[in-house]
């Protein structure tokens, strides 16, 4: 076995196709569908997060709990004090009660309340964020009953 | 002086000092309340208090009209708006406004035991100051609505470590041992928002040195962290790497994902439910300032679907090339560089304190180069024969599920059991080279602390087993790697 076949063997070895594609070399690109191996894989992916997407636009911000048939609960996400009133969460809000109470509605009470629980919101303090660092999202109920 | 007088005066000196005190304690609550050091609950349990408490307790009995000068009725439009300009004044303050704040990322005290075999002279056992990060923020306006600074302070200029010897042969004759101090440099980011009109769907424009937005643990910060190690996927193994053809790739220290980088990218959040990042960066992790190592520019994404507002699963995938000179991200050699990545999160509501995340990464690196421009052969034992030199690039996996539940109430109050499990591969195509652990613990939350104070214990023991370094290998008794960890650390946070 000269040294060209030992370097062709131990190529072969060691540079095997990993599962999802890959070609070593000089002709590098950031995006692996310039490459025509991963095109097919690449259309799947984009149909996925398209599909992914155009659900996650189906999803409002806001979201009722404990509805009953003449009122319930509506919830919104803010970060700082003077967003409660000026947010686009709110105005979400609001528009989400004049939907549910076509009649028209009464607001009995509003506030904070915690984001999972009061004793664990206190003790992991911020830790369920979405970027690694400190949350400081809070959300706003308002306790409503249809006319 | 007679003793009645001593205790006259005495008295008369503590009557001034609580009158000060209370007249002083409404507008102490108040500024507290506006600094956030107690929240509104608390400022109105204070004021509750005080009008329960009545005006007897109040200590400054009324002062009488010669003492107040002119009726404060005929001067109240003067007076209110001098106290208007006081706060127009005292608003502006960057402590108040919001523009500069400073806290105490993490300051952890960590104790290590390792049932490793340790060389000669070195101990199984220490103690040191884990992290000490102090965090300085604020937000400018609505065009700058961050900025960050996160310093690691620490002294510098620390002696070496102690060198291991070998068994049998004199310590004195061993070679020195490496440098322990590091850079107190840890963060600096600005964040830009061009057009808040659009945000958050065009949110920001980061730019600067700060944790990389990939998964979850990398990105997370220090003080927000469940377990006391860091993943394998950060950093694994120990050694040093033989690029000469006769070692593989994988021994040696192998930072699959660094912590922090040089960055530049993009954010925002689509339908208020899917986060996405695309940016580029350095690729060769980050010193201080300006002399960090420079590196071929990696583009990287990340798309995080909110299933809820507290739970998600995202998808991360960088691509690049990779260099392989004064690298700090060893084993990534020269040439073509990607990771691919799955993480989730699932903060439950039906079950309050229970929390489950998970990763799963894969990657490959460019081959090890020992010459520029010289194919790279692998673990050829003559390369002279194979005709190149260094180790190919490897295609490298890992993955790790955590776990844990905060126990509200009941006889473990504050405490909050934690496992996880975790395996690196660090080459898919060679066995025998697996490392795995398992970690299992617990944390106990101290409570009645003031607001924004956050304290705890963490104990932790890692199973942690190396089955080697390729087929047919076996790991020494040294290896940390392959021996159980026993960690204990206190740690305290406040912003």
């Amino acid at each position: 076995m000269d040294g060209r076949e030992v370097a062709r063997y131990v190529r072969v070895d060691y540079n095997v196709l990993p599962p999802f594609g890959y070609a070593e070399g000089p002709h590098l690109s950031p995006f692996p569908c310039m490459k025509q191996e991963y095109c097919q894989r690449m259309d799947s992916i984009l149909v996925v997060l398209v599909f992914s997407i155009a659900l996650a636009s189906c999803a409002p911000n806001v979201r009722i709990v404990n509805e009953t048939a003449t009122g319930g609960t509506v919830l919104y996400p803010y970060i700082e004090e003077q967003d409660v009133l000026t947010s686009s969460e709110r105005r979400d809000a609001l528009r989400l009660l004049e939907e549910r109470c076509p009649a028209g509605y009464r607001i009995s009470r509003e506030g904070e309340v915690p984001r999972i629980d009061q004793a664990v919101d206190r003790a992991w303090m911020g830790q369920v964020s979405r970027d690694g660092q400190v949350s400081r999202e809070k959300l706003w109920a308002i306790l409503f009953a249809c006319k | 002086m007679t003793r009645l007088g001593f205790a006259t005066i005495a008295c008369v000196i503590s009557l001034v000092v609580i009158v000060q005190a209370e007249i002083a304690q409404a507008g102490l609550e108040d500024l507290l309340y506006e600094k956030g050091q107690i929240t509104k609950e608390e400022w109105l349990k204070l004021q509750a208090d005080r009008e329960k408490a009545g005006p007897g307790t109040q200590g400054a009995p009324a002062p009488s009209s010669a003492a107040l000068g002119p009726d404060p009725v005929t001067n109240l439009n003067q007076r209110l708006g001098m106290v208007e300009e006081w706060k127009a004044k005292i608003e502006r303050l960057p402590s108040l406004g919001g523009k500069f704040n400073i806290g105490l990322n993490a300051l952890q005290f960590l104790y290590t035991h390792q049932d490793s075999h340790t060389p000669e002279g070195k101990s199984q056992d220490n103690l040191s100051v884990r992290r000490s990060e102090v965090l300085m923020y604020g937000k400018v306006n609505e065009y700058i609505p961050k900025w960050h600074t996160l310093m690691e302070m620490q002294s510098i200029n620390l002696t070496n470590n102690t060198p291991g010897c070998t068994a049998g042969t004199p310590c004195n004759g061993q070679a020195s041992g490496t440098g322990a101090s590091t850079t107190m440099f840890r963060e600096a980011y600005i964040d830009f928002r061009p057009m808040p009109s659009i945000a958050p769907n065009l949110n920001i424009v980061r730019m600067g040195v700060f944790r990389m937005p990939f998964g979850i643990f990398t990105e997370q910060s220090g003080g927000l962290r469940d377990v006391i190690s860091s993943p394998y996927l950060n950093s694994v193994g120990s050694g040093t790497v033989a690029r000469n053809g006769s070692g593989n790739s994988t021994v040696g220290t192998i930072d699959f994902i660094q912590e922090r980088d040089y960055f530049a990218d993009v954010r925002g959040t689509l339908f208020h439910k899917l986060d996405y990042v695309f940016g580029i960066m350095n690729n060769n992790n980050f010193q201080a300032n300006a002399v960090g190592a420079n590196g071929p520019k990696v583009f990287y994404s990340r798309g995080r679907f909110l299933l809820t507002d507290i739970s998600f699963v995202s998808f991360t995938v960088l691509a690049g090339e990779s260099n392989n000179t004064n690298t700090e991200i060893n084993g990534r050699g020269k040439g073509a560089f990607d990771r691919y990545g799955i993480d989730f999160r699932y903060t439950s509501r039906y079950l309050p304190g229970l929390m489950v995340q998970g990763e799963w990464w894969q990657g490959h690196d460019g081959a090890n180069q020992t010459t520029v421009g010289t194919p790279a052969q692998g673990a050829c034992g003559d390369v002279t024969q194979c005709g190149g030199n260094g180790s190919p690039g490897v295609q490298r996996r890992t993955w790790y599920l955590l776990g844990k539940y905060f126990i509200s109430d009941g006889l473990f109050q504050n405490y909050e059991p934690v496992v996880m499990y975790e395996q690196f591969d660090p080459s898919t195509s060679m066995s025998n080279d697996m490392y795995t652990r398992t970690i299992v613990g617990f944390n106990y939350y101290f409570e009645n602390l003031p607001p924004k104070i956050q304290s705890k214990i963490s104990i932790n023991y890692e199973f942690r087993h190396h089955q080697g370094t390729g087929p047919g290998t076996t790991v020494p008794e040294t290896d940390a790697f392959a021996q159980n960890v026993f960690l204990a650390q206190f740690q305290v946070r406040y912003q």
